[in-house]
Order: structure tokens, then C-alpha cells, then sequence
């Protein structure tokens, strides 16, 4: 079926944007989801989006020129029953920002005749891929993915042309940026070195983000770093549990639990560490790293999954094997010890460089670009 | 002829790539270019091109590569010959362009500067081409009409590479070695590993007759140019009289002959005791060649056989004064090269140990190109598929569309082939009805419903899924030729010729440094050719290449049983394997199944891909 408002699309396309939420919606997600969508608004192309959530847990309090966000709907049956309802008007871009959306918006694009673009994140399309959402990511024109890792997981599960999985990253926020090293570690009340720092959910099914790795490795810091403090931002109900294997480590003394630290705080506390610390296995990109780097402190995670290129390989972050991460650990924070600030400020622009806002921007708009085209 | 690689970090997040990558990956082809090395970076250094050459035309160091023009615009790596070169040379000083060469390469980034991506529309030839236009900031990539050249690139989503073989690009250190199902499957299919496909999930060859756009955009999808199918497909005004259709492949195959000898280096040949050698030599003397080398492998096993050729391959040597080389190989030098061939094989192949030896056998010679009749089976119906699939399909198009037919004839073979039953004649039933059915069950290794027997369920079914061996086919088939010939035609040149006959000819020349040259796989020599293939039948084509040079091939060759270049790989590879090994389709699947699965009694599994044949690929 090809819409009648085809011929105008390049300079005029509508974008339906069913996602499991955006404006109002708390976590990563969500604030990818609003990236792709503020890049999309600025592009002269684009005319209007209407975003459909399932969630909207914050009020909405204001919306960037050109995105109007619909009421969230909960339910599946109510939210396929609107997606639906919303074909009485023309679009020319339907986009999933999740896999769970793909199979309706599949069908959404398939009767309006717009073009399909499914945005992948990491374990939600890490294991086998089968029946309808296999159909729906191989009925996409364009498949976003936000890491290499991810990319090369859909390609192993679906049949599709490669040129059609496009990578891009998420992009890090210019809130983030280098401030005084000290007054930042005064605010947290931390003086001594070296302080390591976590962020994320402490979430027992989100084992994987490797803190237990790091309480681990602490006892085997200590004899060279005697005052070393691990900064643990974040909570969840896998708290408990890290805990007590700290005091059965015998370091509960060397961790600091912060709890949910706000997002306004966030910059300040990345600041006031050494070394960010996140020997994850299973980040679909990771973006803490660049949130880190970005503020200056310099950044350890694991080569595995989407943490390779928040990491850039090791060319942003060091990026190291599972296999003896304690003694690279130990090494590292001997070789940053002394690092002066201009290598913080350094680390701080390279990493906007890669993954900043306008890098963003121009890739969403060669998306539309091959979109019109 | 010669061996390219390039990384382009095309993605802003992308880290920029390193010396150490480009050359692991370049001097890793040492064998396709030991005459000269170069490297060349952007500006930026976001882009590299490596490249080792194979001197052939203008063999100063001025004409070494990567090349960048004057303008310092375009820089080029390139892989190949362009055989109308003076044409395009003598076109590009008539539009004011100054040459600092007599390299086909200079022509090249020339024509590209003015006429683009429409530029491979005017090459004839042999080619895989790399172009970075630093204006344009884009990287253009291109691979000749058949595919005679080969173009692996990899693109992980942030960086794309591209070489010339699979194995240089893993050497690269920055590639994953996850296997692709479908390259593995459609290996036990065909016996060859079929394109885009490779056995490497993260590295797809370049299809034939295609050209590739990577800018800052990300990488763009290949765009196909050309193909025989649509050549074929062109409906001539009238059809050809026999007298008619001679004096075309008369004129064309000593035009593409003439072509072909284009070098500042001495061309020799392959000979055998068949038509389309024994033309090419001929050919070769009504070009103007002067000194001619011809090679013929000799085997101890073969003497007082008719599969022996060096008898009537000296007497057409004779015939148009070639020096004659004939080169005796035994089973002792297979065994001792082993090794080496399965290291330089750069995709499993159940073919070209042939090439190996004649090869090697030229390089002795000191020969660095040598033309090789490949192509004209496929040109001039002189397979015995021409006979064979029309038959098929007229007699088993209304059969095998019955429901159950097809299932009913697999399970008789279930029942009966401890009875020594072919699985061929069991899959008449299911494939036999259509020319890509019918081509599959001709060129299959393995049929598939015997993969499940050899492969792991969980290989299997991905591969299968993204092979989609029968559609793959039937596209090489579209448009239709138009007639049978037409279509099998098109089928033997897609398919058998460009994944099997032509890899093997590159890895095996390549790794004795020796360039083979194909004027019987010529794009123009089709154009002039094809038109005529509904006028003819089996046969007729290549008795008309017989009579092709001034002087005509005697008969003794022209009504002599076609049996090609042979090996007695069949007893080799059956010493290799046990014994229970009779014929020569039996030998192909004991040396497929060993290339991957040492152990036979276990079933193939996506790991196996990392074992044997791989590992034998890497340990230099």
C-alpha cells in the first residue's frame, strides 16, 4: 500500500512513535527513547510526532516543538486497540523503541504503509528470537541498534540484510562535564584515595552488573590501596545481598551504599571518584561509562557485549577480560593515580566527541536521510 | 592481479584503525603480491588502504598502489586487469586527462573522477576495486561483472574492512570468527561455499557484477550493475543460422582472446587434451603472440588411460608451435603440499587441486600469467547439464507438482539405499520439476534432505533458513533466459562457476603467485554470444570454438570424450579416508566432510567451522 502523501514525505514525514515509554518514564530506556525522538524533532523533515507509551510513571511536564505524547495505556489489549485507532491518520514512520513493540508496529507500518524502524537495546534480543518478533524485525526497513554487540546478535537470530542494522550509540548528556576533583569528593564527604564508583540498578535479575565482581576483588586491593572506598549508587532489592557478601569478604568497611542518588546530583558524584567501575557481562551498551568519562573519571569494564563501545575498545575506558580483572584492577589504579587534570578534561571532550549530542543528531538524520530516500 | 585490503571507521564513535591491523591483513596475502608493497592513510586517518602487488602491466614503482591522483582527490586500491584499457586511455586524453603511467590502475581512478559510480559500465575485465573520494568523504567498492575477482568485506557497524581473501581479513585480529550457518550449509550443498556467503557470520563477499557505497551515512546496500541473466535475457531480432552463429563465436572468442594478452609480461597457457584450451592456444597464435608456453599436468597413475591428456595436449602444442611443459605430479607431492593447499584454500572448496598444480607447475616455468579455458562449458552448453535439466523439467514439472510425490520418493530411498539407491534419483521426485530444482539435484554435493544426516539439527535449520538454497538460485535465473540453453547457461555461470570454478582458480593461482586469466569469461565475449545460445543446441558451441582459430583443433580432440583437467584426487583423498571410496562424487563428499568434520561418525556443528579447515588456515 503506498500513502497518498508519499511524493511530499522527504520534507513533511509524520513519525508514530510506539514505545514503552518516553516522557515521563524513568531509566534508560525511556531517556533513549527521548533522545531519538528530540534528534528527530529537530530535523527539518520531520512535521509532527505523536508517541504512544505504555508507561508514563512521572508527570509529563512539557514537550520539545513537534511531539505531542498521547495518554499512556497499560494494557496490552487497550494499547494494540489505540495503536490501531491512530491509522486513521497518515504516517510515514512507524518507531518501536523496543523489540516488544515490533510486532504491532509491524502491523501498524503494514496498513498505513509507512516505513517500520525498531530500535534494539541488548538482552531483550540477546537470546533466540522466534515467531512474531523475528517476523517484525525482518519486516523493518531499518533496525537501530544501539551497540555493535547487539547489532551482530539480531544479525545472528534474523535474516536481514546488514545494511539495514544500523548502529547508533546512545548519547551521552552535557550535563555531564569535568568540575573541581575535590570540591566534588566534599560533597560526598570521601578525602582519601582511591574511590571506586558503581551506578545502577542493584537489581537480583540484574546480577550480571558485576558489583559482587568488585566487592570481590576489594580484599585483594587493600594491601596496596589501604584506603580504598567503593561508591555504590543506586538500589534495589539485590542490595541485601551485596551487602552481606561484603561483610563476608571482610570490606564492608571499604563500601559505601548511596541508595537512588538524583539525577541532578549524578555529575557531582562521578566527579568525586577515581575510577568507575562496572565489570558488567551484560550491558546492551552501558551508558554509565560515558556519563563517567564524561565528567572526567576514567572507566574499567569488561570486553563483553554492548560495554565494548561505550569503552571504545579501550581507546575511552580500559576495557579488560573477566579473567584476572583484580589484578588489572590493582594496576590500574596504581597507573591513575598521579593522572592530572588535563587528562581529565581531555578524556571529558574525547568522549563527547564520539558519542555527544551532535554525533547523535547526525545520525538520526542519515536515518532519515535513507528513510526518504 | 594482485591483493587489496582497506578500514574504513566510518562511524564518528568508531576508534580510528591501526598500521598493525592493515598490514597484519595485507602481508597475510604475501602470496597474491610479492612484487611491491604499499600502504596509504587518509589525512585523518580514518581510513587506510593496504595493497601487494603482482607486476604485471607497467612494472615501475611509479605505477605501485594505493594510488592517489594529481589532484589528490581520489587514491585507489585495485585488484585486477582492465583489459580495454588502451580504449580508455585513449578516451580519457581525448577529455583532457594527463597520465603519469601506462598502469591500467592511473585509467581507473580517472574514469571514476568523471563519470562516478558508472564508471564499471565501461570496463572489460577482471577487477576488485576500492576508491576513497576525500572530498566526498565516501569509499567506493566494485567487483567485475562475473566475479572473477573476490571482495570479502566486513562491516560491524562502526568500521568496515575489505580484502581480497576471507583468511587476511580474520588475520586482521579484529573480526569475529562466529560461523555463518548458511555459508556452512550451502558449502555441504554445493561444495563450495556460495556468495554473499562465507563461512564467517561477519564477512560476506561482494556478489558479482555489484558496486558498494560506504560515506559517513554508514554502508549502503550493494547495487547491482549487471548479470548474465539479463544479458541472456535480450531477445535477439531474429534467430542465428549455424554459419552465422560460427562466425560470431569466431570473431568475439578471438577478440576477447586479443584482450586478454594485454601484459608487459609473458602470457602463457593452460592446456588439456580439451576444446577450450586447445582454441585459446590456437587463438593465441592468431592474436600475434609469439612465444608461447603451454602446461599440461601429467599424473603416473594416468598413464595408458584415456583420462591421460599429455599425448593429444602435445599434439596440439605441436600443432601451433607452443613450447610444451608437462609437469608430473604423484601422490607423494599431493601429500606434501596438503598442508600448504588446505593453509592457502581460503573458503572449503571441493575443487581446485587442479589449479593448484598447473599453477604451480607455471610459477616453475616463471610464468606470472597464464589463461585458462574456464567458462567455456558454461558459455557454449558444453556441460552435460544442457542435455540433462531441459529433459528434467519437461518429463517432471507435472509430477513433482503432485502433492506427496516428492515425499514419497525420499521415503523409497529411506527403504532402498542400503540397495545402493542414489539420493539423486530419490530427489528427482522433489527437485527434478524446475531448472533451479533440477540444477540443484545436478550440482549438489549434498541434497538436503540428506543434511540432516551430516549436519546439527540447530546448524541446519539457520542455514537453511537464511540460504534459501532454491530461491538463491532461481534469482541468478531472472530474468528468464528465455530458453533452455539460456537458462542453464545462466544457472552453470551464477552459480557452479562463479562460487566454485572461479575461487578455486583465484586461491590456487594466488597462492603460486600466478595470475589466471579467463577470455572465455568475458563480459563483452557474452553479450556478442548470448543472443545466439537460443539458435543452438549441446554441442554445437563448442565444435564451433574448435574451429574458431585459423588453424581448427583436429578431430581426435573436437569428438574426444570430455573429461577437463583431471586429478586422481578420487584415490588420494580415498588413501586420506579409508577405503569404501568408488567414484568421484563419493571422494568429493569424504574430502568435504573431512575439511570440517575430522571426526565423521559426529555431526557437523556450528564449532566444527573453527576446527580443522580453519585452523589449518591460520597457523602461518
Amino acid at each position: 500500500m503506498v500513502p497518498s502523501h508519499l511524493p511530499d514525505m522527504a520534507a513533511n514525514m509524520r513519525v508514530l512513535a510506539l514505545v514503552t515509554e518516553a516522557y515521563g518514564g524513568r531509566g534508560g530506556i525511556a531517556c533513549a527513547a527521548r533522545d531519538v525522538l528530540e534528534a528527530m524533532a529537530r530535523d527539518t523533515r520531520i512535521s509532527a510526532i505523536h508517541v504512544l507509551p505504555r508507561i508514563a510513571t512521572d508527570p509529563v511536564l512539557g514537550l520539545p516543538i513537534k511531539i505531542r505524547q498521547l495518554k499512556a495505556v497499560g494494557s496490552r489489549l487497550g494499547y494494540s486497540l489505540k495503536s490501531l485507532l491512530t491509522l486513521t491518520q497518515p504516517w510515514d514512520v512507524i518507531f518501536c523503541n523496543h523489540v516488544y513493540m515490533a510486532p504491532l508496529g509491524a502491523l501498524v507500518a503494514r496498513f498505513s504503509g509507512a516505513k517500520l524502524v525498531i530500535q534494539v537495546h541488548g538482552i531483550e534480543v540477546w537470546g533466540q528470537i522466534r515467531g512474531l518478533r523475528r517476523a517484525a524485525l525482518e519486516a523493518a526497513d531499518w533496525i537501530v541498534s544501539v551497540s555493535r554487540d547487539t547489532r551482530s546478535r539480531i544479525l545472528n537470530e534474523c535474516d536481514l540484510a546488514r545494511e539495514k542494522v544500523l548502529v547508533i550509540p546512545n548519547t551521552v548528556s552535557e550535563a555531564f562535564v569535568p568540575v573541581d576533583h575535590d570540591v566534588a569528593r566534599a560533597k560526598f564527604g570521601v578525602t582519601k584515595y582511591p574511590v571506586l564508583l558503581a551506578v545502577g540498578r542493584l537489581s537480583a535479575q540484574e546480577q550480571y552488573k558485576g558489583h559482587d565482581r568488585v566487592i570481590r576483588a576489594l580484599k585483594t586491593l587493600l594491601p596496596n590501596h589501604p584506603n580504598i572506598l567503593f561508591l555504590v549508587a543506586g538500589d534495589g532489592d539485590d542490595r541485601a545481598r551485596l551487602d552481606s557478601l561484603a561483610t563476608q569478604e571482610g570490606v564492608s568497611g571499604q563500601i559505601r551504599f548511596l541508595g537512588q542518588v538524583p539525577q541532578q546530583d549524578l555529575n557531582d558524584l562521578y566527579n568525586a571518584a577515581d575510577l568507575f567501575a562496572l565489570p558488567s557481562t551484560g550491558e546492551g551498551f552501558g551508558i554509565v561509562f560515558l556519563e563517567a568519562m564524561a565528567a572526567g573519571t576514567p572507566a574499567i569494564g569488561l570486553a563483553v557485549a554492548g560495554a565494548k563501545d561505550a569503552l571504545a575498545d579501550g581507546d575511552l575506558g580500559f576495557c579488560v577480560s573477566q579473567d584476572g580483572f583484580a589484578t588489572t584492577l590493582n594496576k590500574i589504579l596504581s597507573q591513575i593515580k598521579d593522572a592530572p587534570a588535563a587528562s581529565r578534561d581531555a578524556l571529558a571532550r574525547e568522549v563527547h566527541q564520539r558519542f555527544g549530542k551532535p554525533v547523535f543528531e547526525a545520525s538520526i538524520s542519515n536515518l532519515l536521510t535513507r528513510i526518504a530516500a | 592481479m594482485c591483493g587489496i585490503n582497506g578500514i574504513f571507521a566510518y562511524h564518528a564513535s568508531a576508534s580510528p584503525p591501526t598500521e598493525a591491523e592493515l598490514v597484519a591483513t595485507r602481508d597475510h596475502m604475501y602470496r597474491r603480491g610479492p612484487d611491491g608493497v604499499g600502504a596509504w592513510w587518509s589525512d585523518d586517518r580514518r581510513i587506510g588502504f593496504g595493497h601487494r602487488r603482482l607486476s604485471i602491466i607497467d612494472l615501475l614503482e611509479r605505477a605501485n598502489q594505493p594510488m592517489t591522483d594529481s589532484s589528490g582527490r581520489y587514491t585507489i586500491v585495485f585488484n585486477g586487469e582492465i583489459y580495454n584499457y588502451p580504449e580508455l586511455r585513449r578516451d580519457l586524453e581525448a577529455r583532457g586527462r594527463v597520465f603519469r603511467t601506462t598502469s591500467d590502475t592511473e585509467a581507473l581512478l580517472h574514469l571514476y573522477a568523471l563519470e562516478g559510480e558508472a564508471m564499471v559500465s565501461r570496463l572489460r575485465g577482471m577487477f576488485a576495486i576500492g576508491i576513497w573520494d576525500r572530498d566526498a568523504r565516501s569509499l567506493f567498492l566494485a567487483r567485475d561483472p562475473y566475479g572473477i575477482k573476490p571482495l570479502y568485506v566486513a562491516d560491524d557497524g562502526w568500521t568496515l574492512r575489505f580484502a581480497s581473501q576471507v583468511k587476511a581479513l580474520l588475520a586482521g585480529g579484529h573480526i569475529s570468527r562466529d560461523p555463518e550457518p548458511a555459508g556452512i550449509v550451502g558449502f555441504y550443498l554445493w561444495g563450495s561455499v556460495p556468495e554473499p556467503f562465507t563461512c564467517y557470520r561477519d564477512i560476506r563477499q561482494l556478489p558479482a557484477g555489484h558496486t558498494q557505497l560506504i560515506d559517513s551515512a554508514g554502508v549502503h546496500a550493494p547495487k547491482r550493475y549487471w548479470s548474465i541473466a539479463s544479458v541472456l535475457s535480450q531477445t535477439p531480432n531474429r534467430p542465428f543460422t549455424g554459419p552465422e552463429i560460427e562466425a560470431r563465436i569466431k570473431t568475439a572468442a578471438l577478440d576477447s582472446v586479443s584482450a586478454h594478452l594485454l601484459a608487459d609480461v609473458e602470457v602463457g597457457v593452460f592446456l588439456s587434451a580439451g576444446i577450450d584450451s586447445g582454441a585459446l592456444l590456437g587463438l593465441m597464435r592468431d592474436a600475434g603472440q609469439e612465444k608461447i608456453r603451454a602446461i599440461t599436468l601429467a599424473f603416473s597413475e594416468f598413464v595408458g588411460t584415456s583420462e591421460d591428456e599429455t599425448p593429444l595436449a602435445s599434439q596440439v602444442a605441436a600443432l601451433y608451435q607452443a613450447e610444451h611443459v608437462v609437469r608430473t605430479i604423484d601422490e607423494a607431492e599431493f601429500k606434501h603440499d596438503l598442508p600448504e593447499i588446505l593453509e592457502t584454500m581460503d573458503q572449503p572448496s571441493i575443487d581446485g587441486i587442479n589449479t593448484w598444480f598447473v599453477s604451480k607447475a607455471a610459477k616453475e616455468a616463471g610464468l606470472k600469467v597464464a589463461l585458462s579455458g574456464l567458462g567455456g562449458d558454461e558459455l557454449l552448453a558444453g556441460y552435460p547439464s544442457f542435455r540433462e535439466l531441459p529433459k528434467w523439467v519437461k518429463y517432471l514439472s507435472v509430477p513433482t507438482a503432485i502433492p506427496g510425490v516428492g515425499a514419497l520418493g525420499r521415503a523409497a530411498f529411506g527403504l532402498f539405499k542400503q540397495a545402493g539407491l542414489s539420493p539423486k534419483l530419490a530427489g528427482l521426485l522433489t527437485y527434478g520439476g524446475t531448472y533451479p530444482g533440477a540444477y540443484l539435484l545436478r550440482r549438489g554435493l549434498f541434497l538436503p534432505f540428506e543434511l540432516k544426516t551430516i549436519l546439527d539439527p540447530d546448524l541446519l535449520e539457520a542455514g537453511m533458513r537464511r540460504l534459501k538454497p532454491l530461491s538463491r538460485v532461481a534469482e541468478t535465473c531472472t530474468p528468464d533466459p528465455g530458453s533452455p540453453m539460456g537458462r542453464v547457461s545462466a544457472l552453470e555461470s551464477s552459480n557452479y562457476m562463479r562460487n566454485q570454478l572461479l575461487r578455486d582458480s583465484d586461491w590456487a593461482g594466488m597462492a603460486q603467485s600466478l595470475e589466471i586469466r579467463t577470455p572465455l569469461v568475458d563480459r563483452v565475449l557474452l553479450e556478442e554470444i548470448g543472443p545466439t545460445l537460443r539458435s543452438f543446441g549441446p554441442g554445437f558451441g563448442k565444435q564451433a570454438l574448435a574451429k574458431a582459430a585459423s588453424t581448427p583443433l583436429p578431430e581426435i580432440i573436437t569428438q574426444r570424450a570430455k573429461t577437463g583437467f583431471g586429478v586422481p584426487t578420487g584415490r588420494w583423498i580415498a588413501y586420506q579416508q579409508g577405503s569404501g571410496i568408488g567414484s568421484k562424487g563419493e571422494a568429493s563428499r569424504a574430502w568435504a566432510m573431512g575439511l570440517l568434520a575430522p571426526e565423521a561418525s559426529v555431526l557437523i556443528k556450528q564449532e566444527s567451522i573453527n576446527g580443522a579447515f580453519a585452523s589449518a588456515g591460520h597457523g602461518s
